[in-house]
């Protein structure tokens, strides 16, 4: 530390750079500071001058205005010819008093307006004839001498400042002659007092000033002649006179026609600033004044203020440049004794912290040990401390260790390193990796050994472990049942496990393995890349020949076997006799021969492809669907692009790529000719056994023409609905036609069937007596027909009507009806004896007045037929079949021809003669009617016992009608 | 037709035949001589309304009521009831429909349009005479109209 101090101080004794920076700051200061002090001196050095002149400037216009106007005065009234005549008058003849009162108020208006001392009318000679001040009468020297200058110029002239003995204040005039002809007859002189505007005007400055002041000089002869009183000295008006060799005096550089600033001395030999200007339309000049001292008063004051603010700069930055440098040095200082802390800390801490144990041994035999050391073998530090390395060493490795440390100690080795086994606190022994050193001084005395101890248990334990380990993969390779081969890089077996001896041989070893070939191989063409090193593995089968001399097909997987610089040094090869499956492979080769056949035989289109889109297969009715040469092999070549449509072929290829299969889908393709065909296809994609896509396979058809026979049918049911629609159309105007048949006949056959009727029957009555006895039967037989034929419109018209009435369904008890409709007719004929039966009628339902009617016509015919029988029998019954239920009404009547039965239910269709039975022959055609509406049918059967009339009616119209009227 | 007589019945009947059938029954019934018959629906309304061949003829009582058949040139019986009962001057003349269809499509309409009774044209010359007369008699006699 003691070294350190004086280096520092010595260093201190030139601190250079702190100076150095002092040094350029302070010139810069001062530099600064001057450079400003002179720019100030000068700003205000032109100001001051600025100003000096501008007051020059300002009054001499002042007083050249002034002086202008007061001339301009006496010109009006020498220039006013009414004026001068009256004051030429009134010099000439002064007798009229009132004229001259007028002259004399005129006057004074003159002097009171403008300012005058006085207004005076002078004579030819210069005498006053009339003033307007009568207290100064007189015109003095310089008044006569401007009166004859006036005469002379026949023109205004100025007397200048001036005074006099009669008049002795300061005083000036302007006089204007006036003129008769050629003769002046008299003249106007207007006297002005410079106390009242001039002096003052000149007197006074526009700012405070202690010694600026203005002055007027008029030069007279060689001097210069002050016409005001001065600021410093008093009763120069006028009096003051200055050589004009005094050139210092700013008002000689005026006499002598110097404008401008000027810097010289005033009339007190004080230094000044000052302006100077002549005075237009005046022998003046004017000079604006200032001392220097007032000027400078400002300067020096600047000049102090920005040496003070200067040198307090300075300071500062020495005191900042001071603090700041001995900061600094502190710093340095702390920074070394840091370094060389931290450089023990370091090695402190390797030595403590290392994961590699370590120990420093002094000559004296005191140990050092660090953590790991002591972690190493268990101990605590001061234990170790206490033990010598012999009591830590294993017995085997002490003399091992004695030597080695010999041979550094003996100076041969500088250090040495071998490995030892210590002995664990625990008794266990730590295997170790030793490296010592001895480090000397310089005489080559030991100073201490340092030894690193590494820990390589694990290692001793991993490479017992990996014997272990090779031993047993060893006893695997020989216990596999697949031969292993090893062949050096000449192909000559070097090794074989257990499985390749048995196979080939105990004297395999040593042979190449060609030796082993059967017939021609290309096996070893095949392996070529294991063996130059492309390939890392390979399989290949191959016919070998076994120990007993057959020949057996091996599956080889060869990998290759490189040294560490990667090179080939031969391949560890594993086989397995797959002869066996090879023979059943054979087997399937075939079956599958026969399913190509039949799918290349198939009317369907057969193809697969390449995921690419190759052909690698196809039948022989792709070629022909497809518009190819049947017989032509496409293998090998693109799949055709058979679409006619992209986007058919982009929806395909997307509901394809989706799922990996397609099936049915209908495709507008084209021939190879460019025909338009349509086709069904299916396809899937086909996968290895690792599931990865191989390539797609597919069958077609054909379906063009079906498309067409369709497309044909489906037209025919098309115009077969249109023309069921026609017929509909036809049947419905039909009927309307129809209806409006049956109204016209209700209508107009009515009338005159009426008319007919009616008149016949007047004719009876009104002319009974005129008539025969024929003539009555006649009318008769009329009335007879016209009631038939009334009765055959009404019949004919309930008939037509039942086409058109809606129907009300509903259940029906037929049983209560039939008595009810039986009752009715029994009626009618009440003599005659008829047995009626109701049998078994299984429930239905439908329109309860058309049902009725049925019966009634039914049982009326039945009544009507059975009347011959004395003994009439009717049985109204019926049985429940498959899909309807059958009524009939059977009777023992006179029956009809069974050959005519076809007529019975035709309108207007009678088997009987109107004499044998009445009848119009419509109430069967009703009967047709009611139950066809219903969906039912009728028929009939006769025979010699009479006719059975059949109606049948839909079982399930009935079901559904009772389930309504159950719900209901 | 008699002015002293004003007509109380205003039978419309196109055919000839009936409307003399017609009159033989009401005359049995000494209905005949109030009767009016016109033969179409034109002259029918003609007459209701006094306009074309009956103008001026507004001062006659309105018919007591009409025998109106439904098959009529020019306007059918239809309109002409349709007009009647919706004419205030009309409104409450008693109509009865003579017509020789039974169709119930027909009666419903006539109805509908306020006929007030329907009387189908009896082919028997007997039971015709029956029947109008005692319509004729009933709407004439005991259902005197309010005029």
């Amino acid at each position: 530390m003691a070294e350190r101090e004086t280096s520092l101080s010595a260093r201190r004794r030139l601190p250079w750079p702190p100076l150095l920076i002092f040094l350029l700051l302070a010139v810069t200061i001062a530099a600064f500071a001057l450079y400003y002090y002179q720019n100030q001196k000068k700003t205000i050095f032109r100001e001051a001058a600025a100003q000096l002149q501008a007051i020059a400037n300002l009054k001499g216009r002042d007083i050249s205005g002034w002086l202008g106007e007061r001339l301009a005065d006496a010109r009006v009234i020498q220039q006013n010819r009414d004026r001068v005549a009256i004051l030429s008058a009134y010099v000439r003849d002064r007798s009229s008093a009132p004229r001259r009162e007028a002259i004399r108020r005129w006057m004074i208006t003159i002097q009171d307006n403008y300012h005058y001392e006085n207004i005076l009318l002078l004579d030819q000679q210069g005498e006053v004839v009339l003033a307007a001040n009568p207290h100064h009468p007189t015109v003095g020297a310089e008044g006569l001498k401007a009166i004859e200058t006036a005469r002379q110029r026949r023109d205004i002239a100025l007397a200048d400042l001036h005074s006099s003995p009669q008049m002795p204040h300061i005083h000036m005039s302007i006089v204007a002659p006036l003129f008769a002809g050629d003769e002046a007859v008299g003249f106007v002189m207007l006297r002005i007092d410079p106390e009242r505007f001039l002096f003052p005007l000149i007197q006074t400055w526009p700012t405070p000033s202690p010694s600026a002041e203005t002055l007027l000089v008029r030069e007279e002869g060689d001097a210069v002649l002050y016409l005001n009183e001065l600021r410093n000295r008093k009763g120069t008006a006028l009096k003051l006179r200055l050589s004009v060799s005094k050139n210092d005096l700013p008002a000689v550089q005026a006499a002598r026609g110097k404008t401008g600033i000027f810097s010289g001395s005033d009339y007190r030999g004080v230094p000044v600033w000052s302006a100077i200007q002549p005075v237009a339309n005046s022998p003046w000049f004017i000079v604006a004044k200032v001392d220097r001292e007032e000027i400078a008063g400002p300067v020096w004051r600047l000049a102090l203020v920005i040496f003070l603010v200067a040198l307090s700069l300075l300071l500062v930055a020495m005191a900042a440049i001071l603090i700041l440098w001995q900061r600094q040095r502190a710093s340095f200082r702390l920074d070394k004794l840091e370094a060389l802390r931290e450089s023990e800390d370091k090695f402190r801490y390797v030595f403590d912290n290392s994961i590699v144990g370590k120990s420093l041994t002094l000559p004296s035999g005191e140990i050092n040990v660090n953590l790991a050391f002591c972690d190493m073998l268990g101990f605590t530090p001061e234990e170790l401390k206490a033990k010598k390395w012999q009591e830590l060493t294993h017995a085997d490795d002490v003399a091992g260790t004695q030597k080695a440390l010999d041979k550094i100690i003996s100076g041969k080795e500088n250090s040495v390193r071998f490995e030892k086994r210590y002995l664990h606190k625990n008794g266990s022994i730590v295997w170790a990796d030793v490296s010592t050193s001895l480090r000397r001084d310089e005489e080559g005395k030991p100073l201490y050994f340092m030894t690193s101890v590494v820990d390589i248990s694990e290692r001793k334990r991993a490479e017992d472990k990996l014997k272990a380990l090779s031993a047993r993969n060893q006893a695997m390779l020989e216990a596999v049942p697949d031969i292993i081969m090893e062949v050096d890089k000449n192909k000559v077996y070097t090794w074989a496990n257990h499985a390749g001896s048995e196979f080939f041989g105990a004297d395999v070893i040593g042979r190449e393995a060609a030796f082993y070939f059967e017939g021609e191989q290309e096996t070893y063409q095949t392996v070529k890349p294991i063996f130059n090193g492309k390939e890392n593995v390979l399989y290949v089968e191959s016919w070998q020949r076994r120990r007993d001399g057959e020949k057996r097909l091996l599956a080889w997987w060869c990998r290759v076997l490189k040294d560490a610089a990667c090179n080939v040094t031969g391949a560890l090869s594993s086989a397995r006799d797959i002869t066996e499956i090879f023979n059943s492979g054979q087997a399937l080769r075939e079956s599958e021969r026969k399913f190509r056949e039949t799918v290349l035989t198939l009317d369907e289109g057969y193809y697969s492809v390449t995921l690419e889109g190759k052909l690698l297969e196809h039948n022989q009715a792709f070629s022909r669907i497809l518009g190819f040469e049947e017989d032509k092999d496409l293998r090998g070549v693109n799949l055709p692009d058979f679409w006619q449509d992209r986007e058919q072929r982009n929806a395909y290829l997307k509901a394809f790529v989706a799922t990996g299969s397609i099936s049915n889908y209908q495709i507008d393709a084209r021939t190879q000719q460019g025909k338009k065909i349509t086709v069904l296809a299916s396809a899937h994609l086909v996968r290895d056994e690792d599931g990865r896509p191989q390539c797609i396979e597919g069958i077609f058809m054909d379906i063009s023409e079906r498309i067409r026979i369709e497309e044909e049918i489906r037209q025919l049911n098309e115009n077969l609905e249109q023309r069921v629609l026609q017929r509909t159309a036809q049947l419905e105007a039909a009927n309307r036609e129809l209806e409006a048949f049956s109204y016209s006949v209700s209508h107009d056959l009515r009338a005159p069937l009426r008319a007919i009727a009616g008149f016949s029957k007047i004719l009876l009555e009104e002319n009974a007596d005129r008539l025969d006895c024929e003539g009555r039967r006649i009318l008769g037989v009329i009335d007879d027909n016209t009631r038939k034929m009334g009765l055959l419109i009404d019949n004919l018209l309930a008939f037509s009507r039942l086409s058109r009435q809606g129907m009300r369904t509903a259940p029906v008890n037929l049983a209560v009806m039939a008595k009810v409709v039986f009752a009715e007719l029994k009626n009618l004929e009440k003599k005659r004896k008829i047995d009626f039966k109701i049998g078994t009628l299984p429930a239905t339902g439908g329109d309860h007045a058309m049902l009725q009617q049925v019966l009634r016509n039914l049982l009326a015919n039945a009544f009507k037929f059975t009347r011959p029988r004395k003994q009439a029998r009717i049985e109204f019954g019926g049985r429940a079949e498959k899909a309807e239920n059958v009524y009939f009404v059977k009777d023992n009547g006179v029956g009809f021809e069974t050959q005519y039965a076809d007529k019975l239910f035709g309108v207007f269709q009678r088997l009987h003669s109107a004499s044998e039975f009445e009848g119009t022959g419509v109430g069967l055609a009703i009967v047709q009617r009611i139950v066809a509406r219903h969906g039912g049918r009728v028929w009939a059967e006769s025979s010699k016992k009479g006719a059975t009339f059949y109606f049948s009616l839909p079982a399930e119209v009935s079901r559904k009608i009772e389930i309504k009227a159950l719900m209901e | 037709m008699d002015a002293m007589n004003p007509v109380e019945i205003l039978l419309v009947e196109d055919n000839p035949a009936d409307v003399e059938l017609t009159l033989r029954a009401l005359k049995k019934r000494n209905l005949a001589n109030q009767v009016h018959v016109v033969t179409d629906g034109a002259q029918a309304l003609d007459f209701l309304f006094a306009s074309g061949a009956f103008v001026g003829k507004n001062k006659q009582p309105m018919p007591k009521v009409v025998f109106l058949d439904l098959k009529l040139p020019k306007v059918d019986g239809y309109e002409i009831l349709r007009r009647m009962k919706s004419d205030p001057r009309t409104r409450l003349i008693p109509v009865v429909v003579l017509t020789s269809s039974k169709e119930e499509s027909d009666i419903a309409k006539t109805y509908e349009n306020g006929a007030n009774s329907y009387v189908v044209k009896p082919l028997d010359f007997e039971k015709f005479v029956e029947a109008v007369s005692e319509l004729g008699l009933y709407w004439v006699l005991l259902n005197q109209a309010p005029v």
